[in-house]
């Protein structure tokens, strides 16, 4: 009886470690929103928009000056001294259908996580 | 050998065990074929491959380096391009393949749109800045002056040899990267890749559908709202590509210049439109019509369409209609509710 209760407790803590980690994959995708901002490539910050309390913001140096308004679950380009200022006009994004670009400064924010916003593309 | 009560209960639950760990570690990776993507500035935007089937990396690898050979021929602003070097010297006794199928897409389009898109507008296109980033409005007589060079009508093309008019210039920015996209798509499917999605700086192009069966949801940017959508549209292949003038452009004096410029007139085209949009198969047309539907106004542009059909449009105009072509009516949804929208037949029909 000793070894079936063994047995049954080893079946049962795997049966819940294999639950636990299957809710924890699930949990991953789609939930949270890491807002990743590169420059040329290189990835600057990475920030959890979810996770934000206040609004601050953040200075890219480059060719030209990009300010980044960060906020609670969104992000986007306050202010730049480029020429064509397309980036301050993508205004704030939330999800990741398109990323917020500055050609000039090379700058690219894109938020990684799907955050279900049931598009696959954005045609502009 | 008989099994004793306890075997079978041990055997039981290792079984089960095994089987729920596998539906579990099947059911995480569900529906997930091999896939790849990647992003990349190139073409003077930003680009998005996004593929999935057997050898998707490689596949998506191959297309940025088709889209890097192609930039290398077309680049208006590259002095080693096949482009540039057609404008120092005025022309070329051969053109490669690419900038020949360009060229007769210039032209055809050209002569369908009668003449709202342009492949020789670069030097109108130069003189307000809009190629390097030095904005200004231009005097009129300096306006004038350059539109003596252009006009697609002063290009002499025959037998693969091409001269333009002193100081004219050839320019596929309009069509270059619907063009990339369609050989892009190409390259992909002859990797074998059956599902794929482009962004190639906001054309968006689709080969095959989603991996699960479903079509590509694709928004259509609402003009100068960030991102609040128009509307999507739902598409298995081809491209959905949108110009408008609501990205590029510069103010002076309080009055907005955008970076459309009216061949007829040289200055920005202002025909009522807030953006057109063009979706059909080839994204090198779609390219070059909804820069030409976005100069031509909703009047011209449905007369154009019904003359010419094979593509289907989204026009947005300044008085809070949205015109959507009967190929679109069931797929087409349109999420701005302030707007009203119109459907346009091919037959002229309500």
């Amino acid at each position: 009886m000793r070894s079936t209760r063994f047995w049954v407790a080893l079946v049962c803590i795997m049966l819940a470690l294999s639950c636990a980690g299957a809710v924890y994959v699930y949990s991953m995708t789609g939930k949270g929103q890491f807002a990743n901002i590169y420059q040329d490539g290189k990835c600057l910050y990475s920030i959890d928009l979810a996770a934000v309390e206040e609004s601050y913001t953040i200075e890219i140096d480059g060719a030209f000056e990009n300010i980044i308004l960060v906020e609670k679950g969104q992000i986007g380009v306050s202010h730049a001294t480029c020429p064509d200022k397309v980036c301050v006009r993508q205004g704030m994004i939330s999800t990741s259908v398109a990323p917020v670009v500055c050609l000039p400064n090379k700058l690219t924010i894109v938020i990684e996580t799907e955050a279900r916003s049931g598009f696959d593309g954005l045609s502009h | 050998m008989l099994w004793t009560r306890t075997s079978r209960i041990k055997l039981a639950a290792i079984v089960l065990t095994v089987i729920i760990n596998a539906f579990l570690l099947c059911a995480c990776g569900s529906a997930k074929a091999e896939s790849a993507s990647d992003s990349r500035f190139a073409m003077n935007t930003y680009m998005t491959v996004i593929a999935y089937g057997d050898g998707a990396e490689g596949a998506v690898s191959a297309a940025f380096g088709e889209i890097a050979r192609l930039e290398g021929i077309l680049s208006v602003t590259d002095s080693g391009s096949e482009v540039a070097k057609i404008n120092s010297s005025g022309g070329a006794d051969a053109v490669s393949a690419e900038v020949d199928e360009l060229l007769s897409l210039g032209q055809k389009l050209w002569r369908e749109t009668d003449g709202a898109l342009d492949i020789t507008i670069y030097p109108a296109l130069r003189l307000w800045g809009f190629t390097t980033g030095e904005y200004g409005v231009p005097s009129d007589e300096k306006l004038k002056e350059t539109l003596y060079l252009t006009g697609a009508e002063k290009l002499r093309y025959s037998g693969g040899s091409l001269a333009l008019p002193e100081g004219g210039m050839i320019d596929f920015g309009s069509l270059a990267k619907g063009y990339a996209a369609d050989r892009v798509a190409a390259l992909l499917q002859e990797k074998g890749i059956a599902h794929a999605l482009l962004d190639l700086g906001g054309n968006i192009h689709a080969i095959g559908g989603k991996p699960d069966g479903s079509p590509w949801r694709v928004a259509v940017a609402a003009p100068g709202k960030g991102e609040e959508y128009l509307g999507y549209v739902d598409i298995y292949s081809g491209g959905v590509v949108t110009s408008g003038g609501y990205e590029r452009y510069f103010e002076q004096a309080g009055e907005v210049y955008w970076h459309i410029l009216d061949p007829k007139t040289g200055y920005p085209a202002r025909s009522g439109l807030l953006s057109a949009t063009v979706v059909g198969e080839s994204g090198a047309e779609c390219d070059g019509r909804s820069t030409a539907l976005f100069v031509m106004g909703i009047e011209r542009a449905i007369e154009y369409y019904r003359a010419v059909g094979g593509f289907d449009m989204v026009l947005v105009s300044d008085e809070g209609k949205v015109y959507v072509t009967e190929g679109l009516e069931s797929t087409f949804v349109l999420l701005e509710d302030e707007m009203e929208l119109v459907i346009v037949r091919r037959d002229g029909g309500p």
